[in-house]
């Protein structure tokens, strides 16, 4: 291959990075300066240089470690429970039944609305008092008294997880659908003539033809729970108390209700590096299924 | 897998390090070239000048169509006269008067100008954050009247949302697209004046000011007027905090509100009380800011105050804020008088509990006549509000209640049109336009003047309005907490309560952590 | 016997399935259908008492409380969600083609890079962005929101893109390569139409991520004119009450395109799911 094709690629890449470059490092960059400087608007007057001085009040905030693992509680939950339920919504769209087609269709739609819609939705539904939900079971008669989803500091979080996951889980379900698709019958004929279990097939077959995608779509979902605080900050507003105040509802609230921009870049930065970090072993230890030679 | 190599592991690693030193490098670059930018912008003061010099005489005309627009509506004032019950005339010369000020100000300027040149057109932007459907048809309806008046100068309207408001304002303002007026509550005023976004009115036009301020109660005036400078007209007050109560199932019961105090209420709520099919009382306890603002009127009422008077120290860990919040959590967790879940249930849920029986009392304040204005509930019941009551013995001076203008006609300092700027909000709060506010087509505003008070048609506020003419309501009354943090130190207030009723800490250990966060926050901004 | 149950067993899961799925949208269905007065009535009614159509009719010609003029939201919304997808499935397929196909060092280190751009806090680039868009003269433009939606779009597209032309067969662009086919060439004639679905799919992606973005739109939009259909459903959520009725028919009204659009691709969209990317 020569260099001018070396060329070629650049250029085919540099659209899309100068996009990048263009509207997102730039504020990226800014982001990280501000969590160098003091600024807090409240204070106006000069920004002062302070090296690391945000950082180390940002590691004294009393409120943090509770956020932090609020976050990792909520991500551990909602990411592996939204492939799990996607990924037995895949199994099960690869059967054959009437209203498949449909229901293939359908299922994306809970990802449709805006988030701030959807948060307003599951609010109401949710509530403890005028919530359909519990209206609902206690007509039925599942349940006696209401159940406080969202008023409950031991419950609330998980309502909220189970929210997203409702956003999300078609996704991965289609997405692994997909890949499904993709796997040569021939495979499984194969396996049918050894005598092979249902099981065993899905373990030896399909499964290994999945791990790529579930990987990479645990990535995506990883990110996406990471970044989105509109679904919490509409329906608990991070409470009771901290309850489910996550690392992005917490940005938010330092940075537009308190103020402190660069305290909110700080965090900002430190959820960044977590998450880059992260990504970036997690690649690592995935790369022989994505960074293949050309 | 189909023929996919294993890539060299050291080919990977040096990836990784080339992005992070890509990254590192790109900031080392960054912060070494770009000297700090200042976050707080200055605005410069610019064409004001010019642009009233090339004023005309067109003017004139439309001023004339002022002055009989007011006249001719001597049908509104008969049923104000029977609704407020105060004698015709009075109203008659009232709203006289203030018209013959009003255009004597517009042909001033006119003197001023020199008609030569034809009218630079001049674009006013008003954003009108929140407000309920009448409100709304009501400023857009001043900024369309605006061209009778001023034919050079559009006002373009537009409704902002509320929920989003401060996030919204202060990312606008950075960028320097900000509007030139917009409505926002008075309590984000000094954090607004800090970030130096909104304008002084007297640096436009002292006596303009000053002829407007003669209009408002001076308690009224007092919540947008901040480190001596008037930010502000107000339209309305929301009047904080107040009980609403069914007047039927009140009656059933033999009760008779107003309460004198806690004790008196507590009484009654028992009585009320039937679990699970009806409560006492519906209270608010979510991290809603009405929600807090809520328990704050409670707990101020009572004898609370954030800061000490040289407003240096935070004072949340006295007796008057742990009696009002172990008020709270007796309500909820000892008398369970409350429905459950309260710290969820934000305004809207308490108040929809209220409106279809399922308690008998609600906490809130001045706007539930609103609720009804907008359809939301069909009633064939009265209800009735009243300020909430202090403890039998308030540990500090209370106050009849708190109140805030959230419907503020407010400038920004980043508005090239300063001058005209300040003619359409002295347009907007005439008194043809202010008499909206006080049930001609807006209900469930408290109304913020004498002349408003007058042409009251809100029958809710009934008791009120002797007081108001007679000058007594706003007595001792106080705008809301509103200073530099504030809003940071609600929301920590918030978590707090929450915490407290929760039976995550008790008061003292929540009031304790508050008063420590609260000054830290009070400590940072002073630094 | 156990056939029967089976049938069975399936088509209670689909019944719970869409249960779930569609449990907030029947309620706000059901919602869509009432008077306000009936909105807020405990306990709530299902169905309503008095059904109306009018809430559609009213979000329709603009009618509403608030008088959101939905045709004009609609109208910028498809701009701008086709700009997104349009821009988005051209620049991540000349990006993924070459991250997947053409040898050129630090393909990698981009390939990460790009990702990494997708993962800063959204608060927090808020103002600077919106700065940025200012000064490029993006600021309260249709054009210049797709372009940033393109720009928030594309790290998810690129990668997508990048797994799509990698599961392609590479022997048939070499076999053109040696009879003497440039590169662009074989990307356009060859690499393209065997990736399209993948594109496809992309470019359905790239149009949904924007269709529902709601904060950059809100803080580059402040105009009414301008306004995207996001913006429009929350202004029904006010300071006072949520008028569901008006928010029912109008997510309801909101999802019928997408839906349409969906039924049209789903063979597309899914196929093209698996040719993007994920397969190992």
């Amino acid at each position: 291959m020569s260099s001018r094709e070396g060329a070629l690629g650049y250029a085919f890449v540099s659209p899309t990075v100068f996009l990048i470059v263009a509207l997102i490092l730039y504020s990226i960059l800014r982001g990280i300066q501000l969590s160098f400087y003091d600024i807090h608007l409240l204070r106006g007057g000069e920004d002062i240089f302070v090296g690391f001085q945000n950082y180390i009040r940002m590691a004294n905030d009393p409120v943090l470690p509770n956020v932090i693992l609020n976050t990792f509680i909520w991500i551990a939950f909602g990411v592996s429970l939204t492939v799990l339920l996607g990924l037995a919504t895949a199994l099960f769209l690869d059967l054959k039944f009437r209203a498949r087609t449909f229901l293939r269709v359908v299922i994306l739609i809970p990802w449709v609305l805006p988030d701030v819609d959807v948060g307003a939705i599951w609010k109401w539904l949710l509530d403890t008092q005028v919530g359909i939900l519990n209206q609902f079971l206690i007509t039925i008669g599942i349940i006696k008294n209401p159940i406080e989803w969202l008023s409950s500091p031991d419950l609330a979080l998980f309502s909220v997880t189970g929210v997203m996951i409702w956003r999300l889980f078609p996704f991965i379900g289609l997405l692994t659908l997909a890949a499904m698709q993709t796997i040569p019958t021939e495979l499984y004929e194969a396996a049918n003539v050894d005598g092979a279990s249902r099981y065993g097939k899905f373990r030896h077959i399909t499964l290994p033809h999945l791990a790529f995608t579930l990987i990479l779509g645990s990535l995506i979902l990883t990110i996406w729970f990471m970044n989105n605080f509109a679904i919490i900050w509409i329906t608990t507003g991070g409470g009771p108390g901290h309850a489910t105040d996550t690392l992005a509802t917490y940005i938010y609230k330092v940075a537009f209700q308190f103020l402190r921009m660069s305290d909110a870049a700080t965090i900002s930065v430190v959820t960044f590096s977590i998450i880059g970090i992260f990504s970036l072993v997690y690649l690592f230890v995935l790369r022989k299924y994505w960074a293949g030679e050309i | 897998m189909p023929e996919v190599k294993r890539v060299d592991r050291r080919k990977f690693i040096y990836a990784g390090l080339g992005a992070a030193i890509v990254v590192v490098g790109g900031v080392a670059a960054y912060l070494a070239t770009r000297p700090p930018e200042r976050v707080v912008e200055t605005v410069v003061q610019t064409q004001v000048q010019t642009v009233r010099e090339t004023q005309v005489q067109t003017v004139e005309k439309p001023i004339e169509r002022v002055v009989t627009q007011t006249i001719e509506r001597p049908v509104e004032k008969t049923i104000v006269t029977t609704v407020a019950g105060t004698p015709t005339t009075i109203v008659q010369t009232e709203v006289k008067r203030e018209t013959v000020v009003q255009t004597q100000t517009v042909e001033k300027t006119v003197e001023v100008t020199a008609p030569t040149t034809p009218m630079a057109p001049v674009t006013l932007k008003l954003w009108e954050f929140g407000g309920i459907p009448a409100e709304h048809d009501h400023v857009r309806g001043l900024a369309s009247d605006y061209k009778n008046f001023k034919p050079y100068v559009t006002v373009e309207w537009a409704n902002q949302d509320w929920v989003t408001k401060r996030e919204f304002l202060i990312a606008q303002f950075k960028a320097g697209t900000a509007a030139d007026i917009v409505t926002q509550d008075t309590a984000s005023i000094p954090d607004f004046v800090a970030l130096g976004a909104f304008q002084p009115l007297e640096d436009v036009d002292a006596e303009a000011v000053a002829q407007e301020k003669k209009r408002y109660y001076p308690e009224v005036w007092d919540t947008v007027t901040y480190q001596g400078k008037s930010y502000g007209f107000p339209t309305y007050v929301d009047i904080n905090t107040m009980y609403t109560w069914s007047v039927p199932m009140l009656e059933e019961a033999g009760i008779k509100p107003p309460f004198k105090n806690w004790d008196d209420m507590l009484e009654a709520l028992l009585k009320l009380n039937k679990p699970p099919d009806r409560y006492a009382i519906s209270i608010p306890m979510s991290q809603n800011t009405n929600d807090i603002l809520i328990f704050e009127g409670i707990a101020y009422a009572n004898g609370a105050r954030w800061l000490s008077e040289d407003g240096k120290k935070v004072t949340v860990n006295t007796d008057a804020w742990s009696q009002a919040l172990q008020f709270y959590v007796d309500l909820v967790n000892k008398y369970k008088v409350v429905p459950p879940g309260p710290t969820s249930a934000d305004y809207f849920v308490s108040t929809q509990l209220f409106f279809t029986k399922r308690v008998a009392l609600t906490v809130g304040m001045s706007w539930i006549p609103a609720l009804v204005q907008l359809g939301a509930f069909a009633l064939d019941w009265q209800y009735k509000l009243a300020p909430f009551p202090s403890s039998p013995y308030p540990p500090g001076p209370t106050i009849p209640f708190m109140m805030e203008p959230t419907t503020t006609f407010i400038m920004l300092s980043s508005s090239k049109n300063k001058k005209e700027a300040l003619d359409f909000m002295r347009f907007a709060i005439r008194p043809e336009s202010l008499r909206a506010w006080a049930g001609h087509k807006i209900r469930g505003r408290t109304p913020c003047t004498p002349e408003q008070w007058k042409e009251n048609r809100n029958p809710e506020y009934k008791e009120m309005e002797q007081l108001a003419i007679e000058g007594k309501l706003f007595k001792n009354a106080i705008h809301v907490p509103s200073f530099p943090g504030i809003v940071e130190m609600e929301k920590l207030l918030g978590v707090a309560y929450q915490e407290a009723v929760l039976g995550k800490k008790t008061v003292k250990e929540a009031l304790e952590g508050l008063q420590r966060d609260a000054q830290a926050v009070l400590d940072r901004i002073k630094k | 016997m156990i056939k029967i149950l089976k049938i069975f067993g399936k088509y209670l899961i689909v019944i719970i399935l869409f249960l779930i799925i569609f449990f907030p949208y029947f309620w706000l269905f059901n919602t869509s259908l009432k008077e306000f007065a009936e909105v807020y009535v405990l306990p709530p009614t299902i169905p309503p008492k008095k059904p109306t159509l009018e809430n559609y009719y009213n979000v329709l010609t603009g009618n509403t409380a608030f008088a959101a003029p939905w045709p004009t939201f609609f109208r910028n919304s498809i701009i701008v969600a086709s700009i997104t997808a349009v821009l988005t499935s051209i620049l991540a397929s000349f990006a993924g083609y070459a991250l997947s196909r053409i040898r050129m060092p630090g393909r990698r280190t981009l390939l990460f890079a790009i990702l990494l751009a997708w993962m800063f806090p959204g608060p927090s680039i808020l103002i600077p962005v919106l700065d940025t868009m200012k000064k490029i003269g993006l600021y309260n433009s249709l054009i210049g929101l797709g372009i940033l939606h393109t720009t928030f779009a594309l790290p998810v597209a690129t990668w997508l893109a990048f797994g799509t032309f990698r599961s392609i067969p590479k022997e048939l662009e070499e076999a053109a390569m040696i009879e003497g086919a440039s590169r662009m060439k074989v990307f356009l004639r060859i690499a393209i139409p065997l990736g399209r679905i993948g594109i496809t799919s992309i470019a359905l992606l790239a149009f949904l991520l924007s269709w529902t973005e709601f904060v950059f739109a809100l803080v580059l939009m402040p105009d009414v004119p301008n306004k995207t259909l996001p913006l429009g459903l929350v202004s029904f959520t006010r300071d006072y009450t949520i008028y569901w009725m008006d928010t029912g028919s109008a997510s309801i009204l909101f999802s019928l395109p997408i839906v349409l659009i969906l039924i049209l691709a789903e063979k597309q969209f899914v196929k093209g799911m698996s040719a993007g990317a994920l397969k190992a």
